[in-house]
């Protein structure tokens, strides 16, 4: 029954910190986003892409192809929330709170004996900086995320009770996550097939539904395997990598250049600095001054580790799997570390962090208490410093990093654009046209160079024209200058009469 | 102990040494791993300047014993990188202080294991905190007590020979993939160090 209570408070914790003014911070739609509102409301209204395509499986985006899963989630949720930003970032914050109650119900499978384990991991799960960054945005590896843990815990759950009804809706969703984000092309079929090696040691007996539930994965992933074979299909890995940086290499040098990039991309993974402090660096991915993890969370993990090395082989087999398998698709790739590509790593993480508290608890059982008030108080400053940043310092520092301005160079032209006979939009705004599609769908403009001046034969006529900020404050001409809403109140973009 | 097992255990002890030499230019560790109170203070205006809000609550959170704690805590994590302890004992010397740290918390006596253990980690701290003691006296400060415990780890682990005639075969992929890693990276010290 308390634990029932707690779980329950533990949802509500995590639908607050996952839904509050999520259209506001952070602030703004970055590109992807963008990209995946543009498709949605399309898709809904049209039932084809911006490119005109009928119900693609795969649409195409900025250099790659976006996988779809994500796409239509947002289309369902356009339908019932509308054209806006909530919309766009509804699917991932569910998700983030699914994935809170299913990593509870997947400790308590695996740790069955240790009661605290699974509602103290779903607390650290549901106030995880890391899950809450990628929570509030349009991103699809979240949703992808919550699939692969559906999956896992259907796998668990198969494992403990034999029905074949949940090993088969487990390779389901593995498959499906396959189709929500780029990383799970390895992950899900490792998982199956780490899953079948343990089925051929220990499940001989079971052959006829392992088999069934096998040829369902395979049989959802032909689509996908197909399309990655092609040029189009494999631009994303191409695109994104690591071997770049390497370029121009004779095939000697590749056989121990290729090996050690992927050591060193694979090991920063594990570098406290990157989990701790500065995570990756990438202003969309975490908080200046804070890594993925909370810092008072180290000597827990460090500690989790030797009292998890002390467990049962199978318990050690599904968080060690889980913790040295994610890194690997996410070290093939550029930039490594990367905060979004290892998103699962956050579950053998705060499975060890948990570990380490009760073991410490249990240690020193004659100051249990004076231990837990210590750690809550600890936690709870650090989680209220972090909350600080994230509401307060963050949208100002971050703007740019979330599309920044974007947004209001749309709305404002949209509003303006009726007076003038012609809309002209400077190049160097990348990204804009998915923005002004998106905001502005019903105003025409033109795209174009930096060097373009008024032909002669538009004398008569009133232009809009929409650039970068250059560094004209004021000048005649300019009617509306777009601000950040940094505390300095930077100039983004500008709207020009000409 | 055989031949193999002994030639096995030197060359887990030359890797760690060859991969320290290759530090030899080096004349201190790069700055970011020093606390400097002038980088703390800016710092501190510096999110001040971005707050917004109850005062209160910029007292609360930007002050300057939090912001000590946690200028201290990002050099000291950032010390306990791992690819800063490849480049200081190679692949062959973390993956032999992993086991040294697993063959202490093994004895009965786990509490001299922990103090030990405990001294360890708290060594980085001396370069946090210290940056006046000469370069040639702080980095085999900082090194020896890894080495000696990685050398410890990997004594045990052929000692006690659990992976028995696979431990040739994992100890050959190791030292191949050190290889790789020295080949591929022999000025990876120059990335963590200054040479001026």
């Amino acid at each position: 029954m308390k634990q029932k209570f707690l779980i329950v408070f533990i949802l509500l914790l995590s639908i607050i910190l996952r839904f509050y003014k999520l259209d506001q911070v952070p602030p703004g739609l970055y590109q992807d986003e963008a990209s995946i509102a543009l498709n949605a409301y399309d898709v809904l209204k049209t039932g084809k892409d911006e490119y005109g395509i009928s119900h693609p499986m795969f649409f195409k985006s900025f250099g790659d192809y976006k996988l779809p899963v994500y796409v239509y989630s947002t289309s369902i949720s356009m339908a019932v929330f509308g054209k806006n930003d909530f919309a766009v970032r509804f699917p991932s914050a569910l998700a983030g709170v699914i994935a809170v109650l299913l990593f509870y119900f997947l400790l308590r499978q695996i740790f069955e004996k240790e009661k605290l384990v699974a509602p103290l991991g779903a607390l650290l799960l549901a106030t995880s900086p890391w899950h809450i960054q990628f929570s509030r945005g349009g991103f699809e590896a979240n949703l992808a995320f919550t699939l692969y843990l559906a999956g896992l815990f259907l796998l668990m759950l198969f494992l403990k009770q034999k029905k074949g009804t949940y090993l088969i809706i487990s390779y389901i969703f593995l498959a499906i996550a396959v189709y929500t984000y780029h990383a799970y092309k390895l992950l899900s079929p490792l998982t199956v097939f780490a899953s079948l090696v343990y089925f051929y040691i220990n499940f001989k007996n079971e052959k006829n539904k392992i088999v069934s539930a096998l040829v369902v994965f395979l049989a959802i992933l032909l689509p996908i395997v197909g399309f990655s074979l092609t040029q189009n299909g494999s631009q994303r890995l191409v695109g994104t990598s690591a071997f770049n940086e390497l370029p121009g290499l004779t095939p000697i040098q590749k056989l121990y250049e290729y090996p050690a990039l992927f050591i060193r991309n694979y090991l920063s993974y594990f570098s406290f600095g990157f989990l701790f402090d500065t995570g990756d660096g990438i202003g969309r991915h975490q908080i200046h001054n804070f890594g993925p993890m909370l810092k008072w969370q180290l000597p827990f993990l460090i500690t989790g580790v030797y009292a998890l090395l002390k467990k049962k082989t199978f318990i050690k087999s599904v968080v060690l799997f889980l913790l040295f398998i994610v890194p690997i698709p996410a070290a093939i790739a550029a930039p490594s570390p990367h905060a979004l590509r290892s998103l699962l790593m956050v579950i053998p993480l705060l499975s060890l962090v948990t570990l380490g508290i009760i073991f410490w608890i249990e240690k020193l059982s004659k100051y249990k208490v004076f231990l837990a008030v210590a750690i809550l108080a600890v936690a709870t400053y650090e989680f209220l410093f972090y909350s600080h940043y994230y509401y307060v310092h963050y949208p100002q520092v971050n703007a740019l990093d979330w599309g920044g301005g974007y947004e209001e160079t749309a709305v404002k032209a949209q509003a303006l654009s009726k007076s003038y006979d012609e809309v002209i939009v400077d190049k160097n705004l990348k990204f804009v046209s998915t923005y002004l599609d998106f905001y502005a769908p019903n105003m025409k403009y033109e795209m174009v160079d930096v060097t373009w001046k008024k032909p002669n034969s538009w004398t008569n006529k009133k232009v809009l024209y929409i650039r970068p900020y250059y560094g004209q404050q004021e000048a005649p001409g300019i009617i509306y200058s777009v601000r950040l809403q940094n505390k300095t109140r930077d100039v983004f973009s500008q709207l020009w009469e000409l | 102990m055989g031949i193999i097992k002994k030639l096995i255990l030197f060359l887990s002890i030359v890797f760690p040494l060859y991969s320290f030499s290759l530090w030899k230019k080096c004349v201190d560790f790069a700055s970011v791993y020093h606390f400097s109170r002038y980088d703390l203070e800016l710092q501190l205006t510096d999110a001040i300047h971005t707050d917004t809000g109850p005062l209160i609550l910029t007292r609360i959170f930007h002050n300057k014993p939090v912001f000590l704690l946690l200028d201290i805590f990002k050099r000291y994590t950032s010390l306990l990188d791992i690819n800063l302890f490849v480049s200081i004992l190679s692949l062959v010397g973390i993956v032999g202080v992993g086991l040294g740290i697993w063959y202490l918390l093994s004895y009965k006596k786990s509490y001299l294991s922990g103090f030990l253990i405990l001294l360890i980690l708290l060594f980085p701290l001396v370069v946090v905190v210290n940056p006046s003691l000469p370069f040639k006296f702080l980095l085999p400060l900082f090194f020896s007590p890894f080495f000696l415990l990685g050398a410890y780890g990997h004594y045990k682990f052929i000692e006690e020979n659990r992976l028995k005639k696979v431990l040739p075969i994992f100890y050959l992929v190791l030292f191949i993939l050190s290889l790789l890693m020295i080949f591929a990276y022999p000025q990876s010290a120059y990335t963590y160090c200054a040479t001026q």
